[in-house]
């Protein structure tokens, strides 16, 4: 175990106040055994020794203390100079050091991978807030990743996030950034998967939703993704939306990152995933779902690079939130056979004309 | 494409009978045709073709079953169980087709009068389903067996022979009488049958919708297929047939001799006789015997018509069938469904369901509905055994009896012309018949022969046509339990009718029915609309039917998936084609019309579409 770094392995899921929220629940679906790209994270520490050795924690932490929130220019302006301080200042070597050592034990010749913010709140419960980073996609070479780490701190204070802070009544200071390195996944499609349907809170299904290329596509709404809704214990698809996905979020060798591109004719209307890849996820989200014991959102993707069952993938794994808080009220409540039949006989169906 | 919202008038549609039916109107009983006197309270309803008992134009003697059921059925609804807001299953025939129309609820006073019986009566059965199912098949098989036993003259003697008459014993009437009483009889058990057939069965259905209900509140999205799988074979006796031919099977396979003439390509009759002329093979055929009653029992379809057969007078289908088993059996396969596997993984099922109810008070309700459900269902299961298989197999073996009779009194020229005349008309035949023999000039006074010929004619034009799906309004809503649940009459399924209306057949590219066995499968379509037409199956193909029923299981190792006409998600073609794994799609109303044998189809039992992806050239 590094000073500054924990690989995927050594992340249980009560360590998210040292690595955050998203750290916590990869090393929690590594150690299921999941299938789950391998990579670690900087500890929230290490953000902290990098204000110190920089001697900007003082002066980061009294720039956020005169923000005037009711004026959005001030805002802007003051989030803006702390961020600039944070990703000028040099990374300390001894955390430089350890990232690279970790990143070379990730495969040889420099792979691609993701930087991805994992964060908490000091002493609280909450482990994500808005306005962050989120992930960067197809970054190479240790130098870059060392940028890419220092835009995933500074995102702590995105105008967003700073405001989201102080509109809680949350120090700064109690903010936790665990930057992720997490190898790249070649996607040939991603996208996201629900223990329950979102539409209407029916716990017997899983709603998949993917499209070509990498997820970011589907999660940002960009690309309308094919849908399939999954009942739970028959494994039947009882829906199957295979949508027009003029578009796919893939890596651009040129530009060297992803942009949206073209998907051609023949694939628009293709279903992205092979009946035995959607039967795979299913299986995985229900086993995600025991694990934690409550209804899950996954992301997840298929690796062009690997054979099945390898090649699918799981990026991340939280607990649903607009479902799984409702009050679990009953539906129908106690009732006998006699009582159920008796409804059931004065009901007539209704035919829509 | 224009969508029309009502389907035709029923009085203006029968302007649309080709002529070449004419005459049908005579062919059955007045009371089922639509009629002047009635006719404003006809156009208000909503009468559609009974794909389930009447895919076929209707031969006049079989309509009996039919006329049978509309007393029934209805009776159990109204004046038995009085379920609150359900009514009758009305009838008309339109040009030899069966249009039904389930009656529009009564008025709230006569709801609130009938909730009051329903109240006591519903749910006894379920708490005495033991004792209650016990006393039915005692009382089922007496009839039945009476029925059997019922005595048909062979022929009208010339003279009543010496020992009939004095001075030995004269019992007091002759053969004349004795073919009048046993066709009266005969009738009159048949009604009987029917009248049992639905001592419980309103209430299986109702107890299936609600737990049908139950389960869509808990879980919105669940299937319908689902649903059909924690409830569907639950009862032995509709796989009854099938395990006595495994049985059978196995028992030839440990005798090579035998199933090596199983295995020929020979009729039935001829491996009978070889087996014969061996002591092992004598004893297989004992075997054989044993099985055949009641076993074999079974029609050959839906046991809805005279013609389809069942297994114990078209012994080459069940000897097909036995070939088929023996060669899986050399190949190593298994041929037994295991019953209490497929009752262990129901189980599993529902248990898995129950353990995602959140809340304990939901979960006792689901349990409760599913125990009473399940309780029940059996006699849906198990009645289809002894009615439709069983008790038809004997009738029509007796109403051949008859027709022989009166082949040999010169009235008829193939016994099979009975069928030709519906059972108001049978007694008259007799009577003729009977008369022309009392006098002593031999001659029926009318050529019913020449009629029968006529109605055979008329029903051969009529199978060449295809009429509307349904006539009169579509209804804004449906209280009566097998309209909803038998004939799955929902709001997209008139609304995919309305769209048959508006469209040729040949047109049509995709159709939508029940998504009864999951999976996809593409490939060549096999239309078979009787049983004689499996022979032509061949392997990899895709079965499109109007319906199958148990004897038809074996095909299932040969077939890719299977699509029917008519059916839920709990018919008989959904239950096999999921303990095989093959998909299906039920209850689409018009494959059998829009798909031809060789079509290239692409079946989804996921989501119940059936996509023409090539025309056979």
């Amino acid at each position: 175990m590094g000073k500054f770094t924990r690989t995927f392995k050594e992340i249980k899921k009560d360590m998210f106040q040292e690595c955050g929220g998203k750290a916590s629940h990869l090393g929690e679906l590594t150690s299921m055994g999941l299938n789950v790209p391998y990579g670690f994270c900087l500890v929230a520490d290490a953000f902290f020794h990098h204000l110190r050795e920089n001697n900007l924690e003082n002066e980061v932490f009294a720039i956020a203390k005169t923000i005037n929130y009711d004026d959005i220019r001030d805002l802007d302006q003051k989030t803006e100079k702390i961020r600039s301080l944070i990703e000028s200042a040099p990374i300390p070597r001894e955390i430089e050091e350890e990232v690279v050592e970790n990143y070379n034990l990730l495969g040889k010749n420099e792979p691609f991978v993701a930087v991805r913010s994992s964060v908490a709140i000091k002493d609280s419960e909450i482990s994500s807030f808005p306005g962050l980073m989120d992930t960067y996609h197809y970054i190479k070479g240790a130098k870059t990743i060392m940028d890419y780490v220092k835009k995933c701190w500074a995102s702590v204070f995105t105008s967003r996030a700073t405001a989201a802070r102080f509109k809680k009544g949350i120090e700064h200071e109690r903010a936790i950034i665990a930057p992720i390195i997490q190898r790249m996944v070649n996607a040939r499609c991603a996208g996201v998967m629900f223990t329950l349907n979102p539409v209407n809170g029916d716990i017997s299904k899983i709603v998949i939703e993917g499209a070509w290329g990498i997820g970011e596509g589907v999660v940002s709404g960009n690309i309308t993704p094919d849908r399939f809704v999954v009942d739970k214990v028959i494994l039947e698809v009882s829906e199957r939306t295979i949508s027009c996905k003029q578009l796919q979020y893939v890596y651009d060798p040129d530009q060297r990152k992803p942009v949206y591109k073209e998907v051609s004719i023949e694939n628009q209307k293709r279903c992205c995933l092979e009946e035995r890849e959607i039967m795979e996820l299913v299986r995985l989200a229900k086993v995600i779902e025991d694990h934690y014991g409550t209804p899950m959102d996954i992301e997840w993707a298929i690796d062009r690079d690997f054979e099945f069952p390898e090649n699918v993938f799981i990026l991340q794994a939280r607990a649903e939130s607009v479902w799984s808080k409702k009050k679990t009220e009953p539906v129908v409540g106690k009732k006998t056979g006699y009582e159920l039949i008796m409804e059931r006989a004065m009901k007539t169906i209704k035919l829509a004309q | 494409m224009i969508h029309t919202t009502r389907f035709p008038d029923p009085h203006e549609y029968l302007k649309d009978i080709p002529e070449e039916l004419s005459g049908w109107e005579d062919m059955y009983p007045p009371h089922f045709l639509f009629g002047r006197e009635r006719e404003d309270w006809e156009k208000r309803q909503f009468w559609y073709l009974d794909k389930i008992h009447a895919p076929d134009p209707m031969p006049p003697l079989d309509h009996i079953f039919q006329q049978a059921w509309q007393i029934s059925l209805s009776q159990h609804n109204t004046r038995v169980f009085c379920i609150p807001p359900a009514q009758g299953v009305a009838h008309r025939i339109v040009g030899c087709y069966q249009y039904i129309c389930a009656v529009e609820p009564p008025p709230d006073e006569v709801i609130a009068e009938k909730a009051e019986f329903f109240k006591e009566r519903a749910h006894y059965p379920v708490e005495h389903y033991d004792e209650l199912w016990d006393d039915w098949l005692t009382r089922f098989k007496e009839l039945g067996e009476e029925l059997r036993n019922i005595k048909v003259p062979e022929i009208l003697p010339k003279y009543l022979s010496k020992e009939e008459v004095y001075p030995n014993y004269y019992r007091g009437y002759t053969q004349a009488y004795e073919l009048i009483e046993a066709f009266d009889r005969m009738v009159n058990l048949l009604y009987k049958g029917w009248q049992y057939h639905f001592n419980l069965l309103n209430l299986c259905y109702l107890y299936y919708l609600m737990f049908f209900d139950l389960a869509r509140r808990l879980f919105p999205g669940i299937s319908e297929s689902a649903i059909g799988k924690m409830i569907a074979g639950v009862e032995a006796y509709m796989f009854k047939p099938e395990e006595e031919l495994c049985r059978l099977a196995r028992r030839a396979y440990a005798e090579p001799r035998v199933a090596e003439i199983l295995k020929k390509d020979r009729p039935a009759k001829e491996k009978i006789e070889e087996l014969n002329k061996f002591e092992v093979g004598q004893r297989w055929l004992d075997a054989l015997e044993e099985s055949m009653n009641p076993w074999f029992y079974v029609s050959c379809a839906s046991g809805w018509y005279h013609y389809e057969g069942s297994w114990i007078n078209n012994l080459d289908i069940p000897f097909g069938y036995l070939k088929g088993y023996l060669e899986r059996l050399d190949r190593g396969e298994t041929i037994e469904r295991s019953l209490s596997e497929i009752a262990e993984s129901r189980e599993k099922l529902v248990n898995e369901y129950k353990k995602l109810i959140k809340s304990d008070e939901d979960k006792v309700s689901f349990e409760n509905a599913y125990r009473d459900c399940l309780t029940l269902y059996r006699f849906a299961e198990g009645h289809i055994f002894w009615v439709e298989n069983w008790l038809h197999t004997i009738w029509f073996d007796k109403v051949r009896e008859i027709g022989r009779t009166l082949v040999k009194a010169g009235v008829f020229r193939n016994q099979d012309e009975i069928f030709m005349f519906n059972r108001l008309e049978i007694p008259t035949i007799i009577e003729d018949a009977v008369t022309a023999w009392a006098l002593g000039h031999g001659v029926p006074t009318l050529k019913w022969s020449e009629k029968a010929e006529k109605r055979r004619s008329i029903l051969e034009a009529a199978s060449k046509w295809s009429p509307s799906p349904a006539l009169g309004v579509p209804p804004t809503e449906v209280a009566e339990p097998f309209t909803v649940m038998l004939w799955g009459i929902t709001t997209e399924k008139v609304q995919e009718w309305l769209k048959g209306v508006s469209i040729k057949p040949e047109d049509v590219i995709e159709i939508k029915g029940f998504a009864s066995s999951k999976g996809q499968a593409e490939g060549p379509a096999r239309v078979v609309k009787k049983i004689d037409e499996i022979v032509t199956l061949e392997e990899g193909e895709i079965l499109v039917c109007p319906s199958t029923n148990p004897s038809w299981a074996p095909v299932f190792t040969k077939i890719k998936a299977a699509v029917t006409d008519i059916g839920g998600v709990t018919c008989h073609a959904a239950i096999v084609a999921r303990e095989y794994g093959l998909p299906s799609v039920t209850g689409t109303g018009i494959a059998t019309q829009v798909i031809k044998t060789g079509d290239i189809i692409k079946v989804d039992g996921d989501t119940g579409l059936v996509t023409i992806v090539k025309r056979a050239i």
